[in-house]
């Protein structure tokens, strides 16, 4: 691999912790020009880190350095930063121009009509700049606020859940949007809880779960993980250990655990199989089924899957 | 910068706001022109000095600053809106000065105006009672835009401690205790007016001199400045 | 399954047909959410110090007083110790009460406001009176409760201290609704406006600062129209003072008028009719706020 010129973040050993709480754990991460999601559960932590690399927030420990340098206290480095925050919420009483036109002029621009109507363009508000904020929807604020972060034209985006309260149209055009950026060359780093949101939209992606990196790397290497990971339900009935005897012969059946006097613990490969298969063992054995549930749909089972190569 | 003192005047004087500080301003001028056309009891020299001090420099006055230097950060605080102002390349100083200038305008000068122009409707004669009253008022007006300012950045309760340092400490002790009066943004505002004119407020009790009560003012605008700076590079921003 | 078709599944639902609770309910689950509210009650520590500080203010001290009083016995020369008058003491009460329906009637209101909850509560089956009476009974409890205490304690201590207390008892049984009437007036009337000027604000502390304004620039205009003007105009004016109307309206009801511009009976009917003229501004501004 021919070497990048220098990447644009380099993330040491930051942890960071308030209150008792431990945000980020030792993470180390290097984030180079193209498009980077960083994904978790909510309270992973990725909003934490994301701050930490915008300057916002201290780390308790590690460093974080952008284009090189200590990207904490040391706000010219902000010219070549754009950072939208989570919050959604804005100086409701200006126009989309005049927010827009406020970011331009922070930020010290020369051209700044220009810039401001390009923005504009391209989040596709040109209709409605001259209304208040107070008036836009949550999409429309998301958009105006994305067109003031990138107004400048900076070399790096930190965009923290970008996508939330886009319908799809919209996330297909801001999709399209930051590919655009990441194809002049900028970095771009966004963050999400949905895993499907970031679909085209990655090329690298970093997993964060409960503070700790659980996996970093190329977005369709662990997609293709996902598909083959094991599932586990469970299935309550009068009869367990005659119901067990009786899933261990299918073949898409990969483990049976007994738990307790009425439970079950199945883990499979192929849900669909299963599902086809289960009523019909039951019935054929005679067990009544009290209670059929998958244990581990939640996207943090997903994570954790991943980060430690086990299932729940 | 003057986007960002901009930003503030529009986000502190919304409508109903401006309205309310100018009819709050409006009462002294009102109570001097009653004065004049009314029967009055006393002296035009005394009821200047009372309401100087009583109405203007000991209510209006600290409370309206207390409003807005409070919101001048306050605001942004709750809103979480400081992010638009942090993540920018300007130097942090321009960005409290900003803030601060602002709510110095948006409340001290209208009030320094009103202080003006009623201790000229009651006391027609000469401007000096009227240009030192303004002037102590304005003084008054920049210490405690910095102080407030400053407690609006550094906690969410800094309304509530305004009003206890207005209404308890600058009311009561200062007033009383000697050895504290020189800790007294009111007493600084009162004795510069004295100062400049001896006839304003002769009554009032140890006055500072003029380069005392206007090295106070300066100790507590600087300081204050700086501490807000101070925390503004160094905090987390919501 | 039929793959074009669509099909409704009847899974059971039903609408609710059992008890609904009465327009009394409503409006006591609003009170009680008001009390909650006023003494700061689940909203963790910090919620609880400016209620309970204001409020310890306003009892402490008479039971201080009483205390003392105890230790020092009868025989003292009123020069040096004596507890104060009923309607003396409602003089300091008002203070940390008024600074109480500054800081703590705003948090009924605006943050209802605020969140934009007003709709849920329109769009429920309360009207905007129902709303705004409950939230204002709920103020007046805490603030009735406060006030009437320290001067129970008072009429008790002397009851408990006089040689003969059942004759005692006797003789001043009309204190006890002197009491009563004095510190509703004085608890309808900081009530009432705290809870309007929160109605004006969607941020507490606006609505705090702006009661205050009220009180003190008030004060101080009074003071002036008494002090440097003479005449029925001024006598007028000076009723916008509402710390000293208060505190001459008290006296008057204790029977205890002293030499004022405006009598005691003037200052108290005076404060009534501005408590139902609030009163009625408020019922206006909630319909308004819950129709809006």
């Amino acid at each position: 691999m021919t070497g990048v010129a220098r990447p644009t973040v380099v993330v040491d050993g930051v942890s960071k912790w308030f209150a008792g709480v431990v945000a980020v754990s030792d993470v180390s991460l290097v984030i180079e020009p193209g498009v980077t999601a960083l994904l978790g559960p909510n309270g992973a932590g990725k909003t934490t880190l994301l701050r930490a690399i915008g300057g916002l927030t201290a780390p308790s420990q590690g460093t974080v350095t952008v284009f090189g340098e200590n990207v904490r206290r040391n706000p010219g480095l902000y010219r070549r930063i754009g950072y939208m925050p989570e919050h959604e919420s804005v100086y409701d009483f200006l126009t989309g121009r005049e927010f827009v036109e406020l970011a331009a002029r922070l930020q010290g621009l020369d051209d700044r009509d220009r810039a401001v109507r390009r923005a504009i363009e391209i989040v596709d508000l040109d209709a409605d700049q001259d209304r208040r904020l107070k008036t836009y929807s949550r999409g429309m604020r998301q958009r105006m606020r994305l067109a003031a972060t990138l107004v400048h034209e900076p070399e790096l985006l930190v965009l923290d859940e970008p996508l939330s309260g886009t319908d799809p149209a919209q996330r297909l055009h801001l999709r399209d949007v930051v590919r655009g950026l990441a194809a002049e060359g900028r970095t771009i780093l966004v963050s999400s809880h949905i895993l499907e949101e970031v679909d085209e939209l990655a090329d690298r992606i970093h997993l964060m779960v409960s503070g700790k990196l659980a996996a970093s790397g190329d977005y369709r290497a662990i997609r293709q993980k996902l598909d083959d990971r094991p599932f586990v339900v469970r299935v309550d009935c009068a009869d367990p250990r005659r119901l067990a005897a009786g899933l261990v012969g299918i073949e898409a059946v990969e483990s049976v655990e007994i738990t307790g006097t009425v439970g079950l613990r199945v883990r499979s490969r192929d849900v669909a199989s299963l599902q086809r298969s289960l009523p019909v063992v039951a019935r054929e054995l005679g067990v009544r089924l009290t209670r059929v549930e998958p244990l581990d749909d939640s996207l943090e089972s997903v994570f954790e899957y991943l980060a430690t190569g086990t299932g729940a | 910068m003057t986007a960002v003192f901009v930003l503030t005047v529009r986000q502190l004087a919304g409508s109903r706001r401006l309205w309310l500080v100018l009819g709050l301003v409006s009462l002294p001028v009102l109570a001097a022109v009653v004065f004049r056309v009314g029967d009055s009891t006393t002296t035009s020299d005394r009821f200047a000095d009372n309401v100087t001090r009583t109405l203007i420099a000991s209510a209006i006055l600290p409370l309206v600053m207390l409003l807005f230097a409070t919101s001048a950060f306050g605001n942004e605080l709750v809103d979480r809106t400081l992010g638009y102002l942090a993540l920018k390349p300007i130097a942090r100083w321009r960005i409290v000065v900003s803030k601060l200038a602002a709510a110095f305008v948006v409340g001290g000068v209208p009030i320094a105006l009103s202080g003006f122009v009623t201790v000229a409707v009651v006391d027609g004669d000469g401007m000096k009672g009227a240009a030192a009253t303004g002037l102590g008022l304005l003084a008054g007006a920049a210490a405690y835009a910095a102080l407030f300012t400053w407690a609006g950045l550094v906690t969410r309760h800094a309304l509530l401690l305004g009003l206890v340092y207005v209404f308890v400490w600058e009311a009561t002790l200062a007033a009383y205790l000697d050895g504290i009066r020189f800790l007294s943004i009111r007493r600084y505002t009162l004795s510069l007016i004295h100062a400049l004119d001896g006839a304003r407020l002769a009554t009032l009790d140890n006055p500072l001199s003029a380069a005392g009560a206007l090295v106070g003012t300066a100790v507590v605008l600087a300081a204050f400045t700086a501490l807000t700076v101070r925390k503004l590079t160094r905090m987390d921003v919501p | 399954m039929s793959a074009d078709a669509g099909e409704v599944f009847d899974l059971g639902y039903r609408g609710y047909e059992g008890h609904r609770a009465g327009r009394w309910s409503r409006r006591d689950a609003i009170w009680r959410d008001g009390i909650r509210a006023s003494l700061g009650l689940g909203r963790g520590v910090g919620g609880k110090v400016a209620p309970w500080l204001l409020l310890g203010l306003v009892l402490i001290p008479m039971v201080v007083l009483v205390v003392v009083a105890a230790f020092v016995g009868p025989a003292t020369d009123p020069n040096d110790f004596e507890l104060p008058s009923y309607a003396d003491y409602h003089g300091w009460a008002m203070v940390p009460l008024g600074l109480f329906a500054a800081v703590v009637a705003p948090l009924l209101i605006c943050p209802d406001r605020r969140d934009g909850v007003l709709t849920l509560y329109a769009a429920r089956p309360i009207t905007p009176t129902d709303y705004i009476g409950a939230r204002w009974a709920a103020f007046l409890t805490v603030a009735l409760g406060a006030v009437w205490l320290p001067e129970a304690v008072l009429f008790v201590w002397n009851v408990l201290d006089a040689r003969s207390p059942g004759t005692f008892l006797v003789h001043n049984w009309d204190v006890v609704p002197r009491i009563l009437l004095a510190g509703a007036l004085l608890a309808s009337v900081l009530a009432t406006l705290g809870l309007l000027v929160a109605t004006f604000a969607t941020r507490r502390a606006y609505a705090t600062v702006a009661m205050l304004a009220v009180l003190f620039i008030g004060s101080a205009l009074g003071g002036i129209a008494e002090d440097d003007f003479s005449g029925g105009v001024a006598d007028a004016v000076s009723l916008v003072s509402l710390p000293q109307t208060l505190d001459d309206a008290v006296h008057w009801i204790f029977g205890d008028e002293g030499d004022r511009p405006v009598p005691g009976g003037v200052s108290f009917a005076f404060l009534v009719g501005l408590t139902i003229v609030l009163a009625a501004w408020l019922v206006r501004r909630a319909k308004r706020l819950l129709r809006g």
